[in-house]
């Protein structure tokens, strides 16, 4: 039993795959490479995988975080790709697998992208600060610097957001709701890449 | 920017609002996509993407037609109401899955017609495409409008709309549809030509037709590598069709009389399809379609090796409940490791005398049995199927459902194996629909308020037992679809009407309108 960590990319019309569908899609393209995944134990087992910070339907990725714990022998890591990914719907595909260096609760900051199709980018000097409601009806303040968007062009932003903000939410914030997001990088508090 | 972009960028943003957008784009893994072939074939299905890809009747046609050099078969499904509301807002015409071109740019639309409550979804889904509904108010640009499936057992109801339909297997005959389509491309020299393949009905010619089978069912192509949704679909499991036909002949029942003979895969063709669907879908659940399961000859051969198979790596396999005596032990304890959804039985009447009046081959002992087995085996759920409405039926028959539920719950108080897990006995009530094709047929279906009257009747008698769940088919729908199965051609309007006015797709019960369905009717 090995705890295995698969980075992976969420594109095209994969993006439009909920995050709960994308579990499923993984648990058949083990089963098609022939690769068992452990269970916890019980009454009801279920597959030990968990994708790490889901991905909201319609968002696109190129840096998803899934970690799998394989009853197989899978041997080295590095083949993982090769043999997997042909399992795969086109759009998905696994970049690395390895072995898990960092714990989940490591996870700082989230890269995104987001393009708009008419229009441009309007960014504040002094950032945005906007309330958000919580599940439990709560109502939070949240601001975003300046700092923490970057002008790529006209028609594209980059953002550096907490995991638990959402780009599009910052997005609709400056008035472009429907802004394509694709998420581009994780990182821990060091700036270094989440691996 | 060029119209596809502006399309794509469209469509993005619907699909950001509607709710389940995998719907919508395919993608899916074993998805097959042709361009430029030079007959484009649209494989419709009338209600949404989970029911219309747990069909396996469009998963054959989709390798069939993909199969062909010369061909591309695309799919496309009913859109829910958001996304209708969705494509008429933003006026984009309803389009197929693979390539995203909207059905009008198709050569040949065909639709699988298994249920009479989706006629009217079909004509929505036309209409959403920009395609004229009536077949004689087509332009000679539009594509060919075929229809095939269970339904067409009386094709007259929906026959203004197409410009042909199938009878039968679809297997062969689809096949010869696009040959023809190959030589022939004025529609009228089209039609004349195709109403003389056999199975092949064109309403425009009233020509006589006859029921096709496929040549040889054993070897006919079967689609061992389908598309796998990527999202949650109705029957997420892989399927092998053991059988075609059911040898059984119960009076009511439509799909044994226009689905004979009965024909049986061999056991071999069987457990090497199984392991070529089982591999290339990764499905965790082995399902064996066919009228009759228990009646096929081999199955006790079948089941061990198709358990070969699935056991060691975890997939359940589904198994019918009845016919176990011929297993041995040894089987039935291998079936009862592997299967998790507990019994089904389809008694279809609840007294003795109703079941041999409908040819319904199965005896109170038969089903006590088989209970008495499986409680000993420590399961603890049934699920018992009826019809009320039967021709002939009295009161006494349909109090007769309540005495075999309490039969059941009977046997779980002598021989239950597992007393501290409460039994569960599940009772469901259709209401009898007079179907074409069947001895049945020209009966007169119990009106509404008789069905009713019958339901309450069982309820009362069921009422009180917390181990017995009752629940029943809505009767008006029923009344609906006896409606729309007898007619002839005078309720094509009625159909229209209802697609026009309706909120959603009737087959659902949030959408059922049965004001809507009284008023088109003119009852």
């Amino acid at each position: 039993m090995r705890k295995c960590r698969l980075f992976f990319s969420k594109t095209g019309k994969t993006r439009y795959i909920s995050h709960l569908d994308l579990m499923r899609v993984f648990r058949r393209a083990f089963n098609r490479a022939e690769i068992a995944v452990a269970h916890s134990e019980g009454f009801n087992p279920h597959p030990i995988m968990a994708g790490l910070l889901p991905l909201p339907t319609g968002q696109e990725s190129v840096y998803d975080v899934l970690d799998v714990t394989f009853e197989t022998e899978v041997g080295s890591f590095l083949l993982l790709p090769e043999r997997i990914n042909p399992c795969l719907p086109q759009g998905i595909k696994i970049i690395r697998a390895g072995v898990p260096a960092m714990k989940p609760a490591d996870i700082f900051a989230v890269m995104s992208q987001a393009t708009v199709k008419d229009g441009e980018w309007a960014v504040p000097e002094d950032g945005v600060t906007f309330e958000k409601r919580t599940k439990s009806d709560n109502v939070k303040t949240i601001t975003v610097k300046r700092a923490q968007m970057r002008l790529i062009d006209q028609c594209t932003l980059e953002f550096l957001l907490p995991p638990d903000i959402s780009p599009a939410l910052v997005a609709a914030e400056l008035g472009h709701g429907d802004a394509d997001i694709i998420r581009t990088g994780i990182f821990d508090k060091n700036g270094r890449s989440f691996v | 920017m060029c119209y596809i972009q502006i399309m794509n960028n469209t469509l993005h943003s619907i699909l950001q609002r509607v709710q389940k957008p995998a719907r919508y784009v395919g993608g899916e893994f074993g998805e097959i996509i042709k361009t430029g072939a030079e007959v484009k074939f649209a494989l419709c299905f009338p209600d949404v993407y989970e029911i219309g890809m747990s069909n396996l009747g469009i998963q054959i046609l989709y390798k069939i037609v993909n199969d062909l050099p010369y061909a591309s078969c695309e799919r496309c499904f009913a859109p829910w109401v958001d996304m209708a509301h969705e494509l008429r807002n933003a006026d984009m015409p309803l389009f197929a899955l693979e390539s995203g071109d909207a059905l009008n740019k198709f050569d040949i639309v065909g639709f699988s017609l298994g249920y009479e409550m989706s006629y009217h979804a079909m004509l929505s889904m036309l209409e959403l495409a920009g395609i004229e509904p009536y077949a004689d108010k087509r332009g000679a640009d539009a594509p060919l409008i075929i229809a095939g499936g269970a339904c067409i057992a009386n094709p007259e109801p929906i026959a203004p709309f197409v410009d042909l339909c199938v009878y039968g297997d679809g297997e062969d005959v689809i096949v010869e549809l696009l040959d023809l389509y190959r030589t022939e491309r004025s529609k009228q020299k089209y039609l004349s030509e195709a109403a003389k393949i056999e199975g092949v009905y064109v309403p425009s010619l009233r020509n006589e037709y006859k029921r096709r089978t496929v040549k040889n069912f054993d070897s006919a192509p079967f689609p061992t590598a389908p598309v796998v949704p990527s999202m949650e679909v109705t029957h997420d499991r892989a399927t092998i069709e053991i059988a075609r036909g059911c040898g059984n002949g119960c009076k009511f029942c439509q799909a044994c009389f226009i689905n004979a003979p009965v024909r049986n895969k061999s056991v071999d063709t069987l457990v090497s399809q199984a392991v070529d669907v089982l591999k290339h879908t990764g499905a965790q659940e082995l399902n064996l379609a066919s009228l009759s399961t228990g009646d096929y000859p081999q199955l006790a051969e079948l089941a061990e090796r198709l358990l070969d198979y699935c056991e060691p790596r975890h997939i359940n396999l589904s198994l019918p409940s009845l016919r176990a005596n011929s297993f041995s032990p040894e089987l039935m304890r291998r079936i009862s490791r592997t299967r998790h959804s507990g019994l089904t039985f389809a008694p279809e009447a609840g007294s003795q005398r109703m079941r041999d009046y409908i040819n319904k081959n199965l005896t109170e002992d038969d089903i006590l049995s088989a209970c008495r087995a499986a409680f000993e085996g420590g399961q603890s759920s049934v699920k018992l199927y009826f019809m009320i409405g039967l021709p002939t039926e009295t009161d006494e028959d349909v109090l007769a459902i309540a005495d075999l539920t309490f039969a059941v719950l009977g046997q779980w108080k002598k021989f239950a194996a597992n007393k501290k897990q409460a039994p569960r006995i599940t009772v469901s009530t259709a209401c009898f629909v007079p179907k074409p094709r069947t001895p049945f047929a020209e009966c007169e279906q119990n009106s509404v308020e008789e069905f009713t009257r019958k339901i309450n009747l069982l309820r009362d008698k069921l009422r009180g037992n917390k181990n017995i769940k009752f629940s029943w088919h809505e009767p008006q729908v029923s009344r609906v679809e006896w409606i729309l199965a007898a007619s002839g051609q005078e309720i094509a309007p009625a159909i229209l009407e209802v697609a026009r006015n309706s909120k959603g797709l009737q087959a659902w019960d949030e959408f059922f309108d049965y004001t809507l369905w009284e008023n088109a009717f003119q009852l």
